[in-house]
């Protein structure tokens, strides 16, 4: 039988068949989470009692029984702060610094990193307050004046990090908040009244309606948070690297360590992106919004961070050699070869020679070779905050005081702890709100729902 | 309660943006004020929003007082400690500018963007429990809406046969 060929749409029509498309596609997202999601929750679960128990015990016995030696005080848990720090930096890149740019291929995964940068905070801002031994004492970390009106040493890096990290908090959290706020409003329009998701989605999406006032007053609040969370990106992991930096360590008292740290973080970023954009992806059936052009780009930009990364590790043993300086040798020597030389292995094979690999474009678009090298990437990431801390401390000025640091089970039992508290918070956001921003995939279509409404139209 | 209290107008759905626009355009020519004009729409429109406010929306002066008030709070703050207990390391000075300079970065950007969450919200009259009476769930999906706010039954019938000139999907009349 002859098939007869559909009428056109005119223009109109076509386009809001396919935003109805969009609203509907992110909105199912939302629907009743299946076994799979059940199953990683109670995995995450599990992992997060584990992290709790561990901490519960840390905090009954003290400090001792986390695997320190002298000189080595700041261990995994700093290792896993500055971890978390770094996972949080790409979500602000993408969603301000490439808003700024206009770059387009940001629409279909910001909100994703944006998310994640506020649970990778979230899981970040944790370490500081696990590493106190007594933890009820937390309030000494915020400035303000005690009985004897002793302000915090507004000259030390500890304080300028405290400042750094809650305004980081504060202002991503915001950005996330904002941009959530229209996509909010159409999941309340189309949520069963009287449901507890009515009631949420109305709550917090303050009234929203879309109108002109509206979007006029947002449109310029969005741009001036971009432009207020920009060099907010970049000076966080700077402030984090002076923890390291201002002190006289040899392996961290470096001029190169900020734009390190934050081509660093930013590297660790994108990946953790890819490592949770390809499940939710092909779980979310998404395969039309998150397409191989955003793999690709991500992957250079992985590749690019990559590189300087590459660099400032070279740049860092050349000045060692260079300054003369015998400590700095010392250490940079000892990275190589001495006792954490397998850690610092890891490190340089998973963020400078693995990451090789996206110079070929059929893996930049693989979701297969993507995935595994982002997991990659985050296990070099880890290592490298590893090494940077400990390797350092362990290979101090006197050899004497030379050591080996090993973690506990109880440093372990927390690291694990702080996967599952961020990938908790990650579940539960992916099946409350929108993981894509609805009124921007609209403006800006991605390349396949073009070419739909180009067909609805009869063009294609 | 008399008719007049009541927020009332005429509602007009449109496919696209620029029918959005022509009718904007076309109640204009009828003598209807931006005032009396609500646009709907489920994504950013800026050249509607400018052609229908005519201004800069004011948020850019909060975010600015409000960045200037974080720069100016972090500057205090560090110099006021510094001085509150001057502690003389190595005969440097005992205000260490450098050191403020953290500190007042980080409140610019703070302040910087509460105050600008704050705008937003008080301009764009948010939080509300009240619904625009033009408002349609549809809005925030697939169609833009026109809501001319009148509560005179000439200037309806006029608003209505505009909209209806225009292409409008559907007009309807719409009361809070």
């Amino acid at each position: 039988m002859e098939e007869t060929a559909r009428p056109a749409m005119t223009e109109g029509r076509a386009q809001a068949t396919v935003y109805r498309r969009v609203t509907a596609d992110v909105l199912a997202t939302l629907e009743r989470p299946g076994l799979g999601w059940f199953a990683l929750m109670a995995l995450v679960l599990t992992g997060l009692a584990f992290g709790a128990l561990s901490w519960i015990y840390q905090i009954k016995n003290g400090l001792g029984v986390a695997g320190y030696v002298p000189p080595v005080f700041w261990a995994v848990y700093i290792t896993d702060f500055v971890f978390w720090v770094g996972i949080a930096h790409s979500g602000t890149l993408i969603s301000a610094i490439l808003f700024l740019f206009r770059a387009q291929f940001r629409t279909a995964v910001y909100r994703i990193s944006e998310t994640m940068t506020v649970f990778a905070v979230m899981t970040a801002g944790l370490f500081p307050l696990i590493h106190l031994g007594r933890v009820w004492y937390f309030y000494y970390l915020i400035p303000y004046p005690n009985e004897r009106l002793l302000w915090p040493n507004f000259r030390s890096p500890l304080v300028w990090d405290f400042f750094a990290i809650s305004t980081y908090f504060t202002i991503s959290s915001l950005f996330l908040y904002i941009g959530l706020i229209p996509d909010i409003a159409a999941a309340r329009d189309r949520a069963i009244e009287g449901t507890w998701r009515h009631r949420l989605y109305s709550m917090l999406s303050l009234g929203w309606q879309g109108t002109d006032r509206q979007w006029r007053h947002y449109n310029r609040a969005y741009l001036f948070l971009a432009g207020l969370a920009t060099p907010l990106v970049l000076s966080v992991h700077s402030v984090v690297s002076w923890d390291f930096a201002m002190a006289i360590v040899p392996g961290w008292h470096s001029t190169i360590f900020a734009p390190y740290f934050v081509a660093g973080a930013i590297f660790s970023g994108v990946a953790m992106v890819i490592t949770l954009l390809v499940p939710l992806r092909k779980v979310f059936h998404l395969e039309d919004y998150i397409e191989s052009y955003h793999l690709d780009r991500l992957a250079r930009l992985l590749l690019l961070t990559s590189l300087i990364v590459f660099y400032a590790y070279a740049v860092e043993g050349f000045i060692a050699w260079y300054s003369g300086s015998e400590f700095e040798r010392a250490v940079f020597w000892d990275r190589a070869t001495g006792q954490y030389a397998w850690a610092a292995w890891i490190m340089y094979s998973c963020n400078c020679f693995i990451p090789m690999a996206l110079w070929s474009s059929r893996v930049r678009t693989s979701w297969f070779w993507m995935f595994i090298i982002s997991i990659f990437v985050n296990i070099g990431m880890w290592f490298e905050r590893f090494v940077i801390i400990i390797q350092s401390l362990a290979h101090e000025f006197e050899p004497y005081m030379w050591d080996y640091y090993r973690p506990t089970w109880v440093e372990w039992g927390i690291t694990v702890g702080s996967f599952s508290w961020f990938f908790m918070w990650f579940l539960i956001f992916i099946k409350v709100m929108p993981s894509m921003a609805i009124a921007e995939l609209k403006e800006l279509l991605p390349p396949k729902l073009k070419r739909q409404k180009e067909k609805l139209e009869g063009r294609a | 309660m008399s008719a007049e209290v009541l927020d009332t107008g005429v509602r007009g759905a449109f496919l696209t943006v620029e029918d959005t626009a022509r009718a904007v355009n076309a109640l204009e020519e009828e003598g209807f004020t931006p005032e009396d004009i609500t646009v709907f729409s489920p994504i950013p429109t800026p050249h509607l929003e400018e052609r229908l406010t005519r201004r800069t929306s004011p948020v850019r002066w909060f975010t600015l007082i409000g960045g200037l008030l974080g720069t100016c709070t972090g500057l205090a703050l560090t110099l006021w400690t510094f001085h509150a207990w001057p502690l003389q390391v190595g005969g440097k000075s005992t205000s260490s500018l450098p050191v403020a300079v953290v500190i007042m970065f980080e409140l610019t950007v703070l302040l910087g963007g509460l105050f600008t969450l704050a705008a937003v919200l008080i301009f764009s009259r948010l939080p509300t429990l009240g619904r625009n009476p033009g408002y349609h769930p549809r809005f925030s999906d697939d169609l833009f809406g026109v809501y001319v706010h009148t509560a005179d039954d000439d200037a309806r019938s006029r608003a209505r046969r505009v909209l209806d000139g225009v292409g409008a999907l559907e007009v309807e009349h719409a009361t809070a």
